[in-house]
């Protein structure tokens, strides 16, 4: 018998030599992603190209099985490859460490492959992949775990839902002044020290008036926006003086002792709220420092956060603070791990004072900005040790650094067991892709039921209002660098708004398209770009904008009577030279119609059903709402490109990563 | 790589700094998104977990992978044959430059590298022999997989763990695993086996269509009328259903709400209770307003539990668990409820608020934990043992408290056997798909996992008289045609071969037997969860035999 015989004689000749050629794009070489290469590898595939962002880590050990101790630290993508090639040298691997989201990985490169499978671990990466497969017509397997649960769902434009389709959970989010002043939950604090703190000392130096900026068009309170810009403004000076041997004390001095005093000096923010209590370094150090009595608040009093934004969803903020506290203070409190010991108000300083110094040290020996990382022992040690007595400022319940972890890294368990499932489950649902086998393709769910381990379901038709996979992609090659905006969307229909006093002479396409421009909003990602009454990046480049290769320009029709039209941008081919800004496909598809959404019924509240009712709410205007509505929900609702855009983008608040450990392709 | 001597320079720079604080061992970081599933418990029980896996094909490996990363203390395989080059190609754990050596020892060793705190060892004896000579080797594990082997040595087998189990209890658990092409089926012999922890969703019961005394009178002194408008929005959930409920009750002769009418009369008095409409602890309050009405009981399932011999029938060697169950049952006959379970939900209030109800839930708990510590006592003493031995026993304050938090998850099976060949039995083995297939067609249940279990029983038939695959051709396919007529018409079927069992009887012969990667991949991850349920008590295992269908991408199960 010979070493494929099995896979022969069970796929039949024909698919088993079809996979010899295929060219298989695996996104993530985390837990599914080893899993997935083993499978593919055994299959027969001929052609895998895997691609990771991130390094390997003791953590993931217990499940990614490509790994050893000894590779900690190496590129996961990398690894893999040279633990699995060996296996099948009949087949090529091309590992690539890098993240999904470069230019280089743009429409062209997606096209080259016969199928993707997305092993990925975080939201903006997989709306990524999957809206490059719809541009791309490339059928795709998307896939999930978490601890027991996981889940397979194979994407075939215009015959299946898109990932999209369905609307998903967007990051839980708070607002400016809980996190900044008014916590009330340990998860407050948490956020807090990780994405605040930790970076004003560690990371990046970024710019905050874009958030103050946001935080106030939201309506929270100015007086507090402006002292947070001068708190803000103060860390540059603690951050020049980080190797000093006091720096401990400079630090903590400022943030529970000036900072904290500053806020109580706002006495209208302690009208109903329990004030913070400021703490002193020296004096806990030496052991002769006391607590202040708190004043007790009545029966029901106010100490809630912020009351200005009503999206602080209050909920999520207790579901984590309450749900995580009974989860985990449970079984393994008896245990005596370590990291599960309730620590001490000089506990937390000691800590504190010696992760400081650690990762000081670490920033003076490498002078590079350092991110939160839940395995990085001194980031968590500092993470814990700064919420915790923040909490203990504002008389907030402590956690221990393993609940800590848990909250600050989104950890979610994760195990071998469902992994291979799931793994076994992506290369079926891509076997019966590459037959066409399209009745046969199913989403699979693993499960808890004792009585039914695996759920299936069949293929649902894409969702009418999709804004993904219903939009028309056309690719656009083109020269970022000289491309002007006004000129793209003049040479694909859409009007330059108000530019009359331009000189027209450039309009070389002008008789052809000039017989009816339609007005547009025009985006990138998330960002507008571009609307008709505000035309002034008419005249920018594309490259002036970050709009590059890879990316991709939204023209959402101005009345909303036709579905977007999506320009995914690539290099110009080679004989085109380097003269000509873009090139306009011969003939544009045609765009259909838009179906819009029925109205979602929104909860009865009596103010809101009034402002319903309301005439000037009728007509026109609400054609346009609804697009913008299903933008968002649709799911292209973050920008791949990192934290500032986030927070610039997600209504002034900070964001927690959505980063779910698994097959980590990291973002930020 | 530079970007890696980088990396190892920053590991070096900072690991002379040791952090005084309580930094997890190596252990607990590598097993770190595990433990957050089963706990140290669970991982304890891994780890002192010996595994043995007859036969070293590809679902075996996949199986072992899935056992060995999560960190098991030892597995052996047993497996007397050589490496081919068939292994080479559908088993990850086998090479071509291994080919002509021991399969058993190859596996051992590929395996043995995914984790250096798991012992791995290669028996290279033939099953048969070792039944033969030393069924007493069998008895030495924790647990047992057997991957295709033939149904004469799973039966042998089965016996063997069975007759050498001094009690029921005691029977190592057997896992029976078939693969064919896109099938497999696992079966399982256990004996009386315990969750200790089912992990189960439902959250505990806050009690709240019977407000224990603290919280009632905590709910009355909140005089609603006398706060203003920010307090009155913070009034937490639950104190607004007790309150709702209690003016209910003052009506209604102490009555919960009974009929449909009656719950929507007290939800909308609840509703009328709002000062602006938009109030979200309101929102909330509504939206658990089931709880007013929902009468706290002992859940069915633990109620039977407790009535079974197994717990009132306890002796001084029974596990510790028995104890608790007795405990209960006096608990449950002195109270209609279990003991409290302080889990407080999340809801919209002040953290001081939260942290009041917070505190009088423990405090609740804490009293009801006394009494039920009284009730254990009272087991310990019947069953003529010390009250001063708890600890002992395995009964101290800690496992108490964990006991209380899972009770209404702890599960009792009374096991089952494996086994067709027991003369007395075999009628009653075809009754069984017969009957389940009858219940497929009646119902329209597609896939069919009895149609492919009944494909398994005849390949085994076609593999016991021709010593080797069916193949597909015309030849094998009515030959199992023919097995499959004559079990079902044992077991009472008049009429046609069902299409589900045509269909899965062509797939059979199509497999030839073949162990594929996906199939081993899906079953691996399927087998090692269940065993990984059976060694650390926790999570509610599969019932009865489970038939995997890949062709149309699910599974099922039978109810033996």
């Amino acid at each position: 018998m010979g070493r494929d015989a099995y896979a022969r004689a069970i796929l039949g000749k024909d698919l088993f030599a079809q996979l010899g050629n295929t060219r298989v794009l695996l996104v993530g070489a985390g837990g599914i992603g080893c899993e997935l290469l083993k499978t593919l590898l055994l299959t027969g595939f001929g052609h895998i190209t895997i691609l990771d962002l991130d390094t390997i880590d003791l953590s993931n050990l217990n499940r990614q099985f490509l790994f050893r101790k000894k590779d900690v630290k190496q590129p996961k993508a990398l690894v893999a490859a040279d633990t699995a090639g060996s296996f099948n040298p009949a087949c090529t691997i091309e590992p690539i460490h890098a993240d999904i989201f470069e230019p280089r990985f743009d429409l062209a490169w997606f096209s080259g492959f016969d199928i993707v499978l997305n092993a990925l671990d975080n939201m903006a990466a997989r709306l990524h992949v999957n809206r490059m497969c719809i541009a791309a017509n490339v059928p795709l397997v998307e896939s999930g775990t978490a601890g027991y649960m996981g889940q397979v769902q194979p994407i075939v434009k215009d015959r299946t839902e898109c990932f999209a389709c369905l609307p998903k959970d967007t990051p839980k989010t708070f607002p400016v002044c809980t996190i900044r002043s008014t916590p009330s939950t340990p998860v407050h604090c948490i956020v807090w020290a990780k994405t605040y703190l930790f970076s004003k000392l560690f990371g990046e130096s970024e710019d905050d008036d874009a958030e103050f900026a946001e935080a106030l068009k939201n309506g929270e309170n100015p007086t507090e926006i402006a002292e947070l810009r001068v708190e803000a403004a103060a860390f540059s000076a603690i951050r020049s003086s980080l190797s000093s041997p006091n720096a401990p004390s400079l630090v903590f001095d400022k943030i529970y002792n000036a900072d904290i005093n500053r806020l109580l000096g706002m006495e209208d923010m302690w009208k109903s709220r329990t004030p913070p209590v400021p703490l002193d370094y020296t004096a806990i150090r030496a052991r002769s420092f006391v607590l202040p009595e708190r004043k007790k608040p009545g029966t029901v009093k106010t100490t809630n956060a912020s009351t200005n934004s009503k999206a602080l969803v209050n909920k999520t903020v207790n579901g984590l603070k309450n749900g995580k506290r009974e989860a985990n203070g449970s079984p393994d409190s008896a245990s005596g791990l370590k990291d599960r010991k309730e620590l001490s108000l000089e506990d937390n300083v000691e800590l504190f004072a010696s992760s400081v110094q650690r990762l000081a040290a670490r920033q003076a020996s490498t002078s590079q900005p350092l991110s939160f990382d839940k395995d990085d022992d001194d980031a968590l040690d500092f993470v814990t040790a700064t919420a915790n007595l923040r909490a203990i400022c504002y008389g907030i319940p402590t956690k221990t650094r393993w609940e800590v972890k848990e909250m600050a890294g989104n950890i979610i368990p994760a195990i071998a067991t469902t992994n291979a499932m799931i793994s076994g489950m992506i290369v079926l649902q891509a076997l019966h892709l590459l037959k066409k086998a399209y009745h046969l393709i199913r989403s699979v769910y693993v499960r808890k039921k004792p009585h039914s381990p695996l759920g299936t379901s069949t293929m649902v038709p894409p969702n009418p209002y999709c804004a993904i996979c219903k939009d028309v992609y056309v690719p656009f090659p083109c020269n970022p660098e000289i491309a002007i905006l006004g000129d793209v969307l003049r040479a694909v229909g859409v009007a330059k708004a108000e530019d009359e006093d331009d000189d027209d002479d450039e309009d070389m396409n002008r008789t052809e398209n000039e017989k009816e421009l339609r007005e547009a909003y025009v985006y990138e990602g998330n960002r507008l770009l571009f609307e008709p009454e505000m035309g002034e990046n008419a005249k920018k480049t594309l490259a002036y904008m970050g709009v590059t290769w890879g990316k991709s320009l939204i023209v959402t029709d101005y009345e909303g009577k036709v579905v977007n039209l999506v320009l995914v941008l690539l290099p110009l081919p080679p004989d085109q030279g380097d003269i000509k800004p873009f090139v306009v496909p011969a003939q544009l598809p045609p765009l259909p119609s838009r179906v819009l959404p029925p109205v979602p019924s929104e909860p009865l509240t009596p103010a809101k059903s009034l402002k319903r009712s309301a005439p000037e709410d009728e007509g026109e205007v609400d054609d346009t709402r609804a697009i913008k509505r299903i933008r968002t929900e649709g799911g292209a609702v973050k920008a791949p490109t990192g934290k500032e855009t986030n927070f610039r983008e997600e209504n002034g608040v900070l964001i927690l990563d959505d980063d779910e450990d698994d097959n980590v392709i990291q973002l930020d | 790589m530079a970007q890696t001597a980088e990396a190892k320079t920053i590991e070096e720079a900072t690991v002379t700094i040791v952090s005084p604080q309580g930094r997890p061992d190596e252990k607990t970081r590598r097993y770190d998104r595990q433990l957050r599933l089963w706990a140290s418990s669970g991982q304890a029980a891994l780890e002192s977990a010996r595994i043995l896996v007859i036969s070293g094909g590809a679902t075996s490996t996949s199986t072992l992978k899935n056992l060995v990363l999560p960190g098991i203390g030892e597995f052996t395989i047993l497996d007397h044959l050589p490496v081919t080059y068939a292994d080479a190609g559908n088993n990850f754990f086998l090479h071509v430059n291994g080919i002509g050596k021991s399969r058993a020892e190859e596996a051992v060793s590929h395996l043995a590298e995914l984790n250096d705190s798991v012992k791995g060892k290669a028996d290279t004896r033939d099953v048969n022999a070792v039944l033969e000579n030393e069924p007493e080797f069998f008895l030495s594990f924790t647990l047992i997989i057997a991957v295709n082997l033939s149904p004469e040595i799973e039966d042998r087998l089965a016996q063997a763990l069975r007759s050498g189990a001094s009690t029921p209890r005691d029977t190592v658990p057997l896992m029976i695993v078939r693969t064919a092409g896109f099938y497999a089926m696992i079966g399982t012999q256990i004996g009386e086996h315990t969750v200790v922890d089912a992990h189960s969703e439902t959250p505990p019961s806050l009690r709240l269509d019977n407000a224990f005394p603290a919280l009632l009178e905590y709910a009355r002194a909140i005089d609603l009328d006398s706060l203003d408008s920010t307090d009155f929005g913070h009034v937490p959930w639950v104190v607004l259903l007790v309150k709702a409920l209690e003016n209910w009750k003052q009506k209604h002769d102490g009555q919960l709400p009974k009929s449909y009418a009656e719950k929507q009369e007290l939800k909308k008095s609840l509703e009328k209770m709002r000062r602006r409409g938009d109030e979200e602890n309101f929102d909330e309050a509504v939206a658990q307003a089931y709880r007013m009405w929902t009468p706290t009981v002992v859940p069915s399932e633990t109620r039977a539990l407790l009535s079974d011999p197994s717990v009132t029938t306890i002796t001084s060697s029974s596990p510790s668990i028995f104890y608790f169950l007795l405990a209960l049952s006096h608990f449950v006959q002195q109270h209609s409820y279990l003991p409290l379970v302080p889990t407080l939900p999340d809801m919209h209030t002040t953290t001081d608020t939260y942290v009041e109800l917070q505190n009088l839930f423990r405090a609740q708990a804490d009293r009801e934990m006394l009494v039920f510590e009284d009730c254990l006592k009272r087991a310990v003493e019947e069953v003529h043992e010390t009250w001063e031995e708890r600890e002992s026993l395995g009964l101290g304050r800690a496992e108490v408290k964990e006991f209380i938090r899972n009770a209404a998850g702890v599960r009792v099976f009374k096991g089952k056997k494996w086994g067709s060949v027991e003369p007395s039995e075999i009628e009653a083995s075809d009754q069984k798909p017969v009957t389940a297939l009858q219940n497929e067609l009646e119902s329209g249940m597609l896939p069919a996992p009895a149609a492919v279990y009944l494909a398994f029983l005849c390949s085994a038939d076609f593999y016991s008289a021709h010593a080797r695959q069916p193949q597909p051709t015309e030849a094998d396919n009515q030959l199992l045609t023919t097995y499959a007529t004559q079990r079902l018409a044992n077991g009472g079927w008049n009429g046609e071969l069902p299409e589900t069992v045509t269909t899965a009887l062509g797939e059979i012969a199509r497999a030839q037997g073949s162990d594929i990667p996906t199939t081993a991949a899906l079953t691996g991850g399927l087998v090692a969860q269940e065993a990984i349920k059976f060694l650390t008590r926790q999570y509610v295992p599969i019932e009865g035999t489970c038939i995997v269908d890949l062709i149309r991408s699910t599974t099922g199960t039978l109810p033996f």
